[in-house]
């Protein structure tokens, strides 16, 4: 019973390989990380705080699925690494900066008053513990490392749903934010707290369409008829 | 509940709190660069002190707990005491600069065994039952102890007293 975890240090040589550690049944894989750290080998390096899937600092792939590593029971073969499209530091601490900063370029916060009618619409949403296992699953940050990720979108249809002024945040999503998004629901999948986000971005594209805004994929699209050619 | 209600006061002090314009070379910076200097270079790591932080819990957990009494509290200092003296022996394996977490668990192993020093004494001065401090021994409150226990450290030895409540 083994697993494997990507180890990472830019001051060796190699930089990254992949060790195997025995698992300690019965325990979670946190648990098992910090058994691990405390018997055999002291330089595996780790986020992992609260210990309950209260504080989403534990983040890590587990076989290329995201997910919290106090909440899950490693089997064998697992293979474990840091957490995708992220500056890893390192082992499996990684700069969460650049994943959090899409939270400013979308603008995901409180603008106008607050409308405390709507509150009981987003409290799943008010769960995120910016954990950014959504975010490391998403395919789109493969091919767009600009998008505006799931938790963002998520957080945006959170506030312009309770707050009265929602035109800066649907402004601020409309380059690479709704509709760069493939709606392959890998981010609701994802996430430890049963958020989800595709759902709150079909949500603002609808938003979108009422403030003005439209599919800019539309216009590539012919639906197999061909209008040029005139009638 | 600590880290909401506390997180709150924090939080709004740290709004009014008028930034000191620089960075300030002070006493305390340079004795923690002098430890964590001296716990690459000095340390010996010849303990565990991973082994030693796991018997500090459960000592505590159990005879400093739920349910106190006399005997149990002076043995867990009584240990805690070796384990202070046993300090230097202990260290860390892992001597990289960077997002070091083995330093890190020993810098929080270190705090622990002084806080947990102030816990027992003052546990042990306190011959009543108050609140969450439960003493088999004195299963009763006495008001001769209605009082604050105040600690601080003079040349690193810990001084207790008992601070009547106005």
């Amino acid at each position: 019973m083994k697993i494997t975890i990507k180890r990472f240090d830019k001051r060796k040589e190699p930089q990254s390989i992949d060790m195997n550690y025995p698992i300690f049944e019965g325990l979670t894989l946190l648990e098992n990380f910090i058994k691990i750290k405390t018997t055999i080998d002291p330089t595996l390096s780790f986020n992992g705080v609260c210990r309950s899937g209260v504080c989403g600092s534990c983040s890590v792939m587990v076989n290329g699925k995201a997910m919290l590593a106090c909440s899950y029971k490693p089997k064998d073969g697992d293979h474990i690494e840091p957490l995708n499209y992220h500056e890893v530091k390192r082992d499996l601490i990684v700069d969460k900066n650049k994943a959090h900063s899409t939270l400013k370029t979308s603008h995901a916060v409180m603008h106008g008053n607050v409308i405390v009618e709507n509150f009981p619409k987003v409290t799943v949403q008010s769960d995120c513990i910016l954990c950014d296992s959504c975010f490391a699953s998403c395919p789109v940050m493969a091919v767009n490392e600009n998008f505006i990720g799931p938790f963002a979108l998520s957080r945006v249809y959170k506030y312009t749903t309770i707050s009265s002024d929602s035109k800066t945040s649907i402004d601020a999503i409309q380059q690479n934010g709704v509709w760069d998004c493939t709606l392959c629901g890998e981010c609701t999948l994802a996430c430890p707290q049963g958020i989800d986000p595709k759902m709150d971005i079909m949500n603002l594209r609808s938003k979108s369409v009422q403030s003005g805004y439209m599919d800019p994929n539309m216009q590539n699209m012919s639906f197999g008829l061909d209008f040029t050619q005139g009638f | 509940m600590e880290i909401i209600s506390m997180g709150l006061v924090a939080g709004e002090n740290a709004v009014n709190y008028e930034s000191k314009s620089e960075f300030k070379e002070n006493s305390q910076l340079a004795k923690d660069r002098a430890f964590i200097s001296a716990v690459y270079n000095n340390f010996t790591n010849q303990i565990d002190f991973y082994e030693k932080r796991e018997f500090l819990g459960k000592i505590l957990y159990h005879n400093a707990g739920v349910i106190r009494n006399d005997t149990g509290l002076k043995g867990v200092l009584a240990a805690l005491r070796q384990m202070q003296r046993e300090f230097t022996f202990m260290g860390i394996s892992d001597k990289s600069k960077e997002f070091n977490t083995n330093l890190i668990d020993f810098i929080e192993f270190g705090n622990a065994l002084e806080v947990a020093e102030m816990l027992l004494v003052g546990a042990l001065h306190r011959n009543e039952s108050r609140g969450a401090h439960y003493r088999e021994d004195f299963p009763k409150p006495n008001d001769t102890f209605q009082s604050h226990s105040i600690f601080w450290k003079e040349d690193g030895v810990l001084c207790a007293e008992f601070k009547d409540v106005k």
